[in-house]
C-alpha cells in the first residue's frame, strides 16, 4: 500500500489548479512545440508538465509568476526527454563563437513576416533560442530563465546579448516580403 | 551615458532588469539621442513581433480541443488522487506491474498475435497494450464528445457509462481515463479502469459481424475470446451495431464476471440509444442468422 504523500493533486485543490494553471496550456504547447518540433511530442511534454505541476501544486506560492513556474517544469521535462533519447545538446560555447561575427547591429527589415522571423530564430544555436524564447517571448526574468535552464544568470545575459545580435544579423538577410504585408 | 553604454543595456532596460538609477540615465540619454531612440524602437518592435509570431503563427497553434482534453485528464487525475493518494505514481506502478507479470518482451502488434482470436479481439488487445499499458499512441486520443460528433455518436455513452466507480463482488472498479483512440485502422471508445491493482480496458467499437443495417438485441452474457494472448484475455458483449470488449490480465473466469457487471450495462445503454428496428427490417431478417445468434448466446 502506498504511503499517502501530501500532494497538490487532491480534489480540494482542483479549483485553484484549474483557475491558476490550466489557462497556460496553449502557451505551454507553443513553447513545447518550438523545442520538440513535433506536435505529438509537444502534447506529451505539456501533459507531463501538467501532471508534475498537479503533484507539486502545494509548493506553488499564489501571487508569484505561475507561468515561470510552469516553464521551469516544462524545461525539466524537455531536458529529461532529451537525455532519455540520447540527444546530448553540445553547446560549443556559442558566446565565444559569436564574438567575432557580429561587429555591428544590422537594421531589422521593414517588412517582416512571422514565418521569416521564426525561421531566423530557428537558425540560431539552440542555447540562444532557449534564452530568447524564455526572456523575450515568455517574458521570464533573467533569474527565472536561469532557474528554468539550470544555468547562471550571467550566462543567460551573455547568451541573450549574443543571441539577439545574431538574430538581427539573420533577419538582415531574410527574404523581402513581395506583398508588402507585415504581420506584426 | 554614451551610445555604446546605452546599446549594452538597452535590452535589459526593456526587460525591466535594471536599477532605477540606470533607468533614469537611459531615459536622459534617449531624450538627447535620436539614433538611440530609433534603436530602442527597433528593439521594442522586434520583441513585440517575436511574441506576436509565437501567439499567431499557424504552425505553432495547439489543436482546438487541446486545452479541453488536458483539462479533462488532469481533472480525472486530481479526482483519483483525491480518493486514494498520488495518482500518477500509483497508475505507473499498476501499469508497470502488469507489464512485468504479463512477460511481454516486445510490443503486441497485430502481426505478432499467434493464437486464434478473431480480428476484433486482437485489435482490442493491441489497443489495451499500446494505449493503456504502454501509453504509446500513434495518434493523439480524442475526447469522447468530439469523437461522438466526428465518428460515432455512441461514444457519448462512455462519458457516463460505466460510472466513475462500480461495486463488484471482487472489489470496486474505478475509472482512470475516458477517450477515443485508434489501433491499426480501428477506432475505439476507450475507458481505462482499475480493478484490484489490475489495469482493465473497456473498449467500444463497431461490430464487424453485424448484418448490414440491422441492429441486433444485446447479448445477455459475455463471451470469452479464445485463449489468453501473452497473459491478456478478452471478453466481449455484442449488441446493436457495436461490441463492448473488456481486456485485462485477469483470468478468463474473473474477466467474464467483471464483464457481466461492467460491460453488459454499457451495451444495454448503447442499444437503448438506437432507433427501434422498423417492422419492415424485421421482416427481412434472415431467421437462420437470428437463430445462430441465439445459439451463440447459449439460449
Amino acid at each position: 500500500m502506498l504511503k499517502r504523500v501530501p500532494s497538490g493533486a487532491e480534489s480540494a485543490s482542483w479549483p485553484a489548479f484549474e483557475a491558476e494553471v490550466l489557462p497556460h496550456a496553449d502557451r505551454l504547447f507553443r513553447l513545447a512545440l518550438w523545442f520538440e518540433r513535433n506536435r505529438t511530442d509537444a502534447e506529451d511534454v505539456v501533459q507531463d508538465t501538467m501532471m508534475q505541476a498537479l503533484r507539486s501544486f502545494h509548493r506553488f506560492r499564489p501571487g508569484t509568476n505561475c507561468r515561470a513556474w510552469l516553464v521551469t517544469i516544462l524545461q525539466r521535462v524537455v531536458s529529461n526527454r532529451r537525455r532519455s533519447k540520447g540527444r546530448s545538446i553540445v553547446v560549443s560555447d556559442p558566446d565565444d563563437r559569436l564574438a567575432h561575427t557580429v561587429p555591428f547591429v544590422p537594421p531589422v527589415p521593414q517588412q517582416l513576416t512571422y514565418d521569416a522571423l521564426l525561421a531566423s530564430l530557428r537558425r540560431l544555436p539552440l542555447a540562444f533560442q532557449e534564452v530568447i524564447v524564455l526572456c523575450d517571448v515568455e517574458e521570464l526574468s533573467y533569474k527565472e530563465a536561469a532557474e528554468a535552464l539550470a544555468i547562471p544568470v550571467g550566462t543567460v545575459m551573455s547568451r541573450l546579448h549574443r543571441g539577439r545580435a545574431q538574430l538581427r544579423a539573420e533577419l538582415a538577410t531574410a527574404p523581402a516580403v513581395a506583398s508588402g504585408r507585415v504581420e506584426r | 551615458m554614451n551610445c555604446r553604454d546605452f546599446r549594452d543595456v538597452a535590452d535589459s532596460f526593456l526587460s525591466d532588469e535594471l536599477l532605477t538609477e540606470t533607468n533614469h540615465e537611459i531615459l536622459q540619454h534617449l531624450d538627447t539621442c535620436p539614433s538611440c531612440r530609433a534603436e530602442m524602437a527597433i528593439r521594442r518592435e522586434l520583441r513585440g513581433s517575436l511574441q506576436a509570431a509565437f501567439d499567431r503563427a499557424p504552425d505553432l497553434q495547439p489543436p482546438p480541443d487541446f486545452a479541453a482534453r488536458l483539462r479533462e485528464r488532469t481533472r480525472l487525475a486530481a479526482a483519483d488522487a483525491g480518493r486514494d493518494g498520488s495518482f500518477s505514481r500509483r497508475w505507473l506502478m499498476l501499469a508497470a506491474g502488469v507489464l512485468l507479470t504479463a512477460g511481454l518482451a516486445g510490443a503486441i502488434v497485430r502481426n505478432r498475435v499467434t493464437t486464434p482470436v478473431d480480428a476484433l479481439a486482437r485489435d482490442a488487445i493491441g489497443d489495451h497494450w499500446n494505449c493503456a499499458l504502454k501509453n504509446r499512441k500513434v495518434r493523439t486520443p480524442v475526447p469522447l464528445e468530439e469523437a461522438a460528433q466526428r465518428f460515432d455518436s455512441v461514444y457519448r455513452v462512455l462519458l457516463k457509462a460505466p460510472p466513475d466507480e462500480v461495486s463488484t463482488p471482487g472489489g470496486p472498479v474505478r475509472v482512470v481515463d475516458r477517450h477515443s483512440c485508434v489501433f491499426g485502422t480501428r477506432r475505439f471508445g476507450h475507458v481505462i479502469l482499475e480493478y484490484r491493482q489490475h489495469v482493465v480496458s473497456l473498449l467500444v467499437t463497431t461490430d464487424d459481424e453485424r448484418p448490414d443495417g440491422v441492429a441486433l438485441p444485446p447479448d445477455v452474457a459475455p463471451q470469452l475470446h479464445g485463449a489468453a494472448v501473452s497473459g491478456l484475455s478478452v471478453a466481449s458483449v455484442r449488441g446493436g451495431r457495436h461490441a463492448v470488449l473488456l481486456v485485462s490480465d485477469l483470468d478468463g473466469r474473473e474477466l467474464t464476471q467483471l464483464s457481466t457487471t461492467v460491460s453488459v450495462p454499457v451495451v444495454n445503454q448503447l442499444v437503448s440509444g438506437l432507433t427501434r428496428v422498423a417492422p419492415t427490417a424485421l421482416a427481412t431478417l434472415d431467421p437462420s442468422m437470428v437463430l445462430d445468434r441465439l445459439l451463440r448466446r447459449g439460449m
